[in-house]
């Protein structure tokens, strides 16, 4: 049976445990939210020893099945507040579940300031003196650790934003090839790692065998079944590789919901400019990959490598969210900037979401002029270097909008909102107000059998339906993640009957249950509730799922407000 | 139906596909767009398809311009009429934003901008 590996990140030693009865059905965003609810004191300062860092591999990780090798990360987040699952490729996700360890805790802080990073191995756990790494950034860290422990290794690691504890700090994956595309960005878990000064983490598998799986032929049918569901699919099969998440700029920018100039408007002029076409045209020309995945196994491949002017490697892993934050929201139009500001958000690690709205509450605030590219760049570099500006850069849209007296700071509980206005798709902003997350696209992003059963066409810019729609896409979506499976496996789940069938199939035939369709909705709400609860008991109550006041103010082209009462969105979190 | 009329400062390349353009057919143009492979396939014909100006006669509809532009209805996924989700046999308006794009586009906003509706094969969700 797997196993907890518990790190006493103070004493520099470690312990494996059977899991807890309550523990062992979970996995991922399940098992860390449900951790974090059971042992991290809802109070305590999410930098001091109280908090605890949960790395834990979605159910489905490790095994064949396609799209499933997605981890969760959860704590106590430094930027909210409240609890925080952060979700990730890269390689650690299925290793750590071939290793069988179900999830890796760190525990406790050391008395020094001294770093170490975490190698785990088949038949070892090692705690390494890493002063040698302090203040280097993700990219070369990644590098030197696969120099120094193989090629293929999985690697978490923190950059100078994790070491200055800064709470928009994320904690960067190498992805398969080495490059720091992949993060567990949201919420400054990276602050966390930085707080209990582990610089890296480890992971190496080799000499494992294959997971070990209940009904191995039941699994291998259902997943044959997965496999061609996802690649026939044209938005999993064609539209993602072909364009990254980034096909979404022309898309939501002509459904008037692209956040313009700090949520002003939802046109942006020059959104052709910064669009995925663009991009893929782009990265063609110079010799970059158009199409790769996160994590071995993956049959969507999302993600890719840009190339600088040069054709030199500039960035991979260059999302929709991160375009429009730099983009749209900054009114910068030149997308190698923006490719630039991803970069360096890659390598000091922090978010590029958090990042990105920052920089434009910079703007709203005088710092910088909207719009100048180079200045931006410039202000970033800053937060690698422990430059005071950088530190107030570096804590995210709601520090730096104190620091600059600006009144149009667009966060909820503190995290920036991402690339989908809240008056212009307003499920989404239902998710943004009422997620235990903040402001959280991926919170509510998937969809699953009762979603259909709300069925038509819902008006996304009235409020009928919305907060129902909300409420089951957030169950969805936190089943999907204890899964361990990509979120965007949620289109052809949502187009196919059969989707949600086989995932369920795939779960029962690694684990030799007998679970339904139902059970896995069952198992979003459980997780939503033990969330609810951790934030109840941290001092949320319904004003932190308000938006702020600047939704109000009317929105073109559409010309819709921000409209809903607290009663109205309780309902979102009632289950 | 105006609220773009002054945001309009992108290059707009104006292009002609109506073989009755003379005189008093001509009833108005609208703004054209199409993303993703759609907007590839016709950059390969070299039919404008970005902040395109696209003229139009009385009684015509989104249809006959795709039509024109040789645009099946396999390309298409869904059509912007103004910033929303509309039938492609919407009839145009004089200053009308139109926008298509083909099937394997993602997004959230896929159900809540109707581009997945109720009649689409989920529907069959009970059977499969």
């Amino acid at each position: 049976m797997s196993r907890i590996l518990r790190i006493d990140t103070k004493e520099k030693t470690y312990s494996f445990e059977s899991p807890a009865a309550e523990f062992q059905a979970l996995g991922g965003r399940a098992l860390t939210s449900k951790m974090i609810l059971n042992e991290v004191p809802a109070t305590c300062h999410p930098l001091s020893q109280f908090n605890k860092l949960v790395f834990a591999p979605g159910l489905l990780s490790g095994s064949p099945a396609a799209n499933s090798g997605r981890l969760s990360v959860g704590s106590k987040s430094p930027l909210t507040g409240g609890i925080k699952e952060s979700n990730t490729g890269g390689l650690v996700s299925q290793k750590l579940a071939r290793l069988g360890i179900k999830a890796l805790v760190l525990e406790d802080r050391p008395g020094d300031d001294l770093y170490s990073i975490i190698v785990i191995k088949k038949d070892s756990v090692e705690i390494l003196p890493a002063d040698e790494y302090r203040g280097i950034c993700n990219g070369e860290m990644i590098t030197k650790l696969w120099e120094r422990f193989g090629t293929r290794v999985g690697v978490a690691s923190i950059g100078p934003a994790g070491e200055q504890r800064l709470t928009s700090a994320s904690i960067q994956f190498a992805d398969p090839k080495g490059h720091p595309g992949r993060a567990a960005g949201r919420g400054g878990l990276g602050a966390v790692m930085g707080s209990k000064k582990i610089k890296a983490i480890v992971v190496d598998d080799s000499g494992t065998d294959r997971l070990a799986l209940h009904d191995s032929e039941a699994f291998k049918t259902a997943n044959k079944q997965w496999v061609d569901l996802l690649k026939n699919h044209p938005v999993s099969g064609e539209g993602l590789p072909a364009y990254g998440t980034a096909v979404l700029v022309n898309l939501i920018n002509e459904a008037g919901a692209l956040p313009t100039k700090n949520f002003r408007s939802g046109r942006f002029d020059n959104a052709h400019d910064i669009s995925g076409e663009t991009m893929a045209e782009t990265i063609e020309k110079r010799g970059g990959i158009v199409s790769e995945g996160c994590h071995p196994g993956c049959v969507i491949r999302c993600s890719q490598v840009y190339h600088d002017r040069d054709n030199n490697y500039l960035t991979s892993g260059f999302e929709y969210e991160t375009i429009w934050a730099f983009g749209a929201h900054c009114l910068i139009k030149d997308l190698d900037d923006i490719a630039m500001m991803d970069r360096l958000c890659d390598d000091f690690g922090v978010d590029t979401i958090e990042t990105g709205v920052t920089i434009g509450v910079a703007m709203e605030g005088g710092l910088i002029p909207w719009g100048d590219g180079k200045a931006a760049i410039e202000l970033l570099k800053k937060v690698g270097t422990g430059d005071p500006m950088g530190k107030i850069i570096g804590n995210g849209a709601a520090f730096t909008g104190q620091a600059l007296g600006v009144d149009r700071v667009p966060v909820v509980k503190k995290q920036a909102l991402p690339a989908y206005d809240p008056r212009a798709v307003k499920a989404v902003g239902v998710t943004y107000a009422t997620t235990p997350m903040g402001a959280d696209h991926t919170a509510g992003y998937g969809v699953c059998q009762n979603i259909l059963n709300v069925g038509g066409t819902i008006d996304p810019l009235k409020k009928e339906h919305n907060v129902e729609i909300s409420k089951d896409l957030q169950i969805a979506t936190a089943a999907i993640d204890a899964a361990g499976l990509c979120l965007f496996v949620a289109f052809p789940v949502l187009d196919h009957a059969e989707g949600l069938q086989l995932i369920v199939d795939m779960l029962n035939a690694q684990y030799g249950l007998s679970l339904t369709t139902d059970d896995v909705v069952q198992l979003g709400i459980s997780i939503l509730k033990d969330e609810h609860e951790f934030n109840r008991q941290a001092g949320f109550t319904k004003k932190d799922d308000r938006l702020p006041d600047m939704f109000k103010e009317t929105f073109p082209p559409h010309n819709t407000t921000w409209d809903f009462t607290d009663e109205e969105l309780l309902k979102a979190k009632t289950f | 139906m105006m609220e773009r009329g002054t945001k309009q400062r992108a290059p707009v390349v104006w292009i002609c596909l109506n073989k009755n353009v003379t005189g008093d057919s001509v009833m108005g143009s609208i703004l054209f767009n199409a993303f993703s492979f759609l907007q590839k396939k016709l950059k390969a014909k070299n039919i404008p398809c970005t902040n395109a100006r696209i003229s139009f006669s009385d009684g015509e509809s989104v249809d006959d311009v795709l039509k024109k532009m040789s645009i099946g209805i396999e390309d298409i996924e869904g059509v912007f009429v103004n910033g929303k989700i509309a039938p492609t046999d919407t009839l145009l308006r004089d200053g009308d934003r139109i926008a298509a794009f083909p099937p394997g586009t993602p997004g959230p906003y896929r159900l809540l901008l109707g581009i997945v509706k109720k009649n689409s094969p989920k529907e069959n969700q009970n059977e499969g």
